[in-house]
């Protein structure tokens, strides 16, 4: 897991229930700023009901807890590692 | 004619070059474009009469008339608007991130349902008046002052500008540094001085103001400040690219004291008026290419 939110390498999709999913690179980590912002705007516009990152600034977290999407840490761990945290609600809760 | 004073590196002595040669000049109006240490009235004792904000328009969004399209957010360069649409029966929300928002007005002429109008948020002042200064003509003397908390100058950089006088030599204190701020301040002008000193940085952040006036193609010159024995470094510098040093102002005690006291070069060394309007006739006989002004006793 990257320790950055909008400036992550890879986003990665996950099933809760398989843990199974596709990944694809963050086209947006680039960008001069506001890309956090950018970043939750398209996670809520495709649906995402939970993100899990390292940390998260104050703006995208205003999105995304605007859209009411929960956001978990899990920096250092695999993907496979976090979302089964996730599942298993051991991951803890960050952002607002 | 519009002459700029400004430099790569910060404390170099822009603002002493920009009063004393104010101070120098007839008919003058001084617009201190320093707007977030906005400090050239130290030197120059000014009686401000007129005030007025300094505002960016920012978006108002209508929640009740948006249909959360997303244009809005699209066509934002800045990343300052978060479109929310409504899930589950709730309501949506469109969020502004004022820190981002540089109040270019995008938004609100491209919303397809006008849900948008464009609100002036104060960000700053610009206050004017007169600057008396014993022995000297008095200046128009217009500032900007950048709010606390603000990180956007170049909306109060364009409200200073736009009390300029055409009908007289404007003299402007630029901000330091190289970016949009800069720019702002100088855009426009007929002639840039750019003020160094012979340190490695003060070389270092010459070359970069150099070469922002070389895309922005106003013609400049160099003042030396703080001129020592040391200087070969930016003389190379200077003659290897055929930039003019208009003049030296030395490494000197009593130079420092007067400006720790906010006394102004011209005043403390009378000598220093003649460089000044020397430097100007100069610029008003070939403009862009001001001969150099050599006097005794240079370092």
């Amino acid at each position: 897991m990257d320790g950055r939110f909008g400036r992550s390498e890879y986003l990665c999709f996950l099933d809760l229930e398989t843990l199974e999913g596709t990944c694809e690179e963050n086209t947006l980590r680039d960008g001069q700023g506001g890309v956090g912002i950018q970043l939750a705007q398209n996670l809520v516009r495709r649906g995402v009901k939970a993100v899990i990152t390292g940390r998260v600034g104050p703006n995208a977290a205003d999105v995304l807890d605007a859209a009411g999407i929960p956001v978990y840490s899990a920096e250092g761990q695999t993907v496979k590692q976090a979302g089964e945290g996730l599942r298993q609600g051991l991951l803890t809760q960050i952002g607002i | 004619m519009i002459i700029s004073v400004a430099s790569g590196k910060g404390g170099t002595g822009k603002t002493t070059v920009a009063t004393s040669l104010a101070l120098a000049l007839d008919d003058v109006q001084f617009l201190d474009c320093d707007v977030e240490e906005p400090n050239a009235g130290v030197f120059l004792a000014s009686w401000l009469t007129g005030r007025e904000d300094a505002v960016l328009l920012m978006p108002q969004v209508d929640e009740t008339a948006c249909n959360w399209c997303g244009r809005c957010q699209e066509v934002c360069a800045f990343n300052a608007l978060a479109v929310i649409p409504p899930v589950d029966g709730g309501s949506g929300k469109v969020l502004r991130f004022d820190s981002l928002c540089h109040g270019c007005g995008a938004c609100s002429r491209l919303c397809p349902r006008n849900a948008i109008t464009d609100v002036p948020e104060k960000i700053g002042r610009v206050d004017w008046g007169i600057a008396h200064q014993d022995g000297s003509p008095d200046l128009d003397f217009v500032q900007g002052t950048l709010d606390i908390g603000q990180s956007l100058s170049p909306p109060v950089i364009q409200a200073v500008k736009r009390h300029l006088n055409q009908h007289k030599t404007v003299i402007i204190d630029a901000p330091p540094g190289t970016s949009c701020p800069v720019i702002e301040a100088i855009d426009g002008s007929d002639y840039c001085i750019l003020v160094t000193e012979p340190t490695p940085f003060g070389l270092h952040d010459l070359a970069l103001a150099v070469e922002l006036l070389g895309k922005m193609e106003i013609p400049f010159g160099v003042v030396i400040n703080r001129s020592n024995d040391r200087n070969q470094a930016v003389e190379r510098f200077c003659a290897e690219r055929n930039i003019p040093i208009l003049f030296r102002i030395p490494y000197k005690r009593e130079i420092a004291e007067a400006y720790s006291r906010g006394i102004p070069l011209v005043e403390l060394s009378p000598e220093y008026r003649g460089k000044f309007r020397a430097v100007f006739e100069s610029l008003c006989r070939t403009p862009g290419e001001a001969a150099q002004v050599r006097t005794e006793g240079e370092s």
